[in-house]
């Protein structure tokens, strides 16, 4: 009997294991995660998130879920712009994650907010329930992304949208070289000597590589039902923002 | 759209909720507008921006969704517009403007804009105390007046300058003229070069 596969990073393993072996590697970084995220782009992945919140355009009264939320960095830049009359939920498949995110928004007052464990290719919501969701910096990780984008758009309301932050692929090539060495050359080392995990950051590096370029994931999310989908590069295409919209 | 613009349009939206909290009646003011949007969209420059009303408050959006009310035209003629609009004349003359929609959500939005009270002074009070606000208010309206009055008197020279000048002035006419003449002249030198 043959078994489905998928990418783990450049390896191929079966579709069963991948959300373990991706498991691992988000137990093994979670505590410096935000410490490597600030090292890694030094610093401009502050700069990302926050023009990506400002394309999301949360609003007083919004139901927003922050999947793959994790250390919930996005929350903590949504939840002050939604009121007390809107609900904002950290949707994460990895407890570890979840768990620094759910401290950290504690320490930083926002005690309201749900954190939940939750797979993002079977979302726990009803349909058409959401105003507005992000997931930043990690559907690259999900195993099937066509589901999880279907199931984002089944649970956004009409006149909702969904936001997709993630690396992509850069569109100036002596910038993609640059790139390339430094994902595949310093970033494992940078992950050695600060979170004592050359593996896990190798394979944040090779997950990078394997997700679909701009226009690929514009049609994926097209195909997922979205009504209209654009997106937008920063850093010259090292991330993108997509967005689809329901009308 | 440009993150620098979304990023912009943010900035803008802070401002105007900013200001808006200044009349505590505002989100009464907008109720009526609740689930209505009007886009305006530019010409000159190229832009389009949606102003949605939700919960009592106008929020700016950069993504094209369906629209009660469309305005196209120039930046110039929006802001004559909006100039005329805050001086109380009526929201159904829009020269220079095209609309498209429903015309009785701008009229809404006038009534809304007009019986907004935003008291600047107030806000002051709170922060800087009385005296301070007073004195800060004082300046700011004398500024404006003055500039106002200056603006005033710079259009006045300004065309007072171009009725004296005008018999001088070379139109439109005069000028698709003579580079008329002038082509024709030249047809006539190099049919003449190759005759010879």
């Amino acid at each position: 009997m043959t078994q489905e596969t998928t990418h783990f990073g450049y390896k191929q393993v079966a579709v069963s294991e991948k959300a373990k072996q991706v498991g691992k590697v988000f137990d093994s970084v979670a505590q410096s995660y935000d410490v490597m995220n600030d090292l890694m782009s030094m610093g401009i992945h502050r700069v990302w998130k926050r023009v990506a919140i400002e394309y999301l355009a949360p609003r007083t009264g919004h139901k927003i879920l922050d999947l793959a939320g994790g250390t919930g960095d996005l929350s903590l830049l949504i939840r002050p712009r939604i009121g007390d009359s809107g609900q904002l939920v950290i949707g994460d498949i990895n407890h570890s994650m979840l768990a620094v995110g759910r401290d950290r928004l504690i320490d930083k007052g926002a005690c309201d907010v749900p954190v939940m464990r939750m797979d993002a290719q079977k979302l726990p919501f009803a349909d058409a329930s959401l105003d507005r969701i992000i997931i930043g910096f990690g559907l690259r990780n999900v195993t099937d992304k066509d589901a999880a984008l279907r199931e984002m758009r089944r649970v956004l309301k009409p006149g909702g949208r969904a936001l997709v932050l993630e690396f992509s692929t850069p569109v100036f090539e002596p910038l993609k070289k640059i790139y390339d060495v430094y994902s595949f050359k310093l970033l494992p080392k940078i992950g050695k000597w600060v979170a004592k995990d050359e593996d896990s950051y190798r394979y944040l590096a090779e997950s990078i590589r394997m997700h679909p370029d701009q226009a690929s994931l514009q049609g994926m999310m097209e195909n997922a039902g979205f009504d209209e989908v654009r997106y937008t590069n920063m850093t010259g295409g090292i991330v993108a923002m997509h967005i689809g919209f329901v009308r | 759209m440009n993150p620098a613009w979304v990023m912009a349009l943010s900035a803008a939206q802070h401002v105007l909720h900013q200001a808006l909290k200044l009349d505590p009646n505002a989100a009464d003011a907008f109720t009526a507008l609740n689930g209505r949007s009007i886009r305006v969209q530019l010409n000159q420059p190229q832009l389009s921006i949606t102003l949605e009303f939700e919960g009592g408050q106008p929020w700016l959006n950069w993504a094209q969704g369906p629209a009660d009310v469309t305005l196209s035209g120039d930046l110039s003629a929006l802001i004559q517009v909006a100039r005329s609009l805050a001086a109380g004349n009526s929201a159904l003359v829009m020269e220079g403007l095209n609309v498209e929609g429903s015309v009785g959500v701008l009229k809404a939005l006038a009534d809304a804009a007009a019986s907004l009270s935003i008291d600047l002074e107030d806000e002051l009070s709170k922060q800087l105390g009385d005296p301070m606000a007073g004195a800060l208010v004082a300046g700011l309206k004398a500024v404006y007046h003055n500039l106002k009055r200056q603006s005033g008197s710079l259009k006045a020279q300004a065309d007072e300058f171009i009725r004296h000048e005008q018999p001088w002035l070379l139109t439109r006419d005069a000028f698709d003229d003579f580079t008329d003449r002038a082509r024709r002249l030249r047809h006539r030198i190099e049919r003449l070069e190759r005759k010879l």
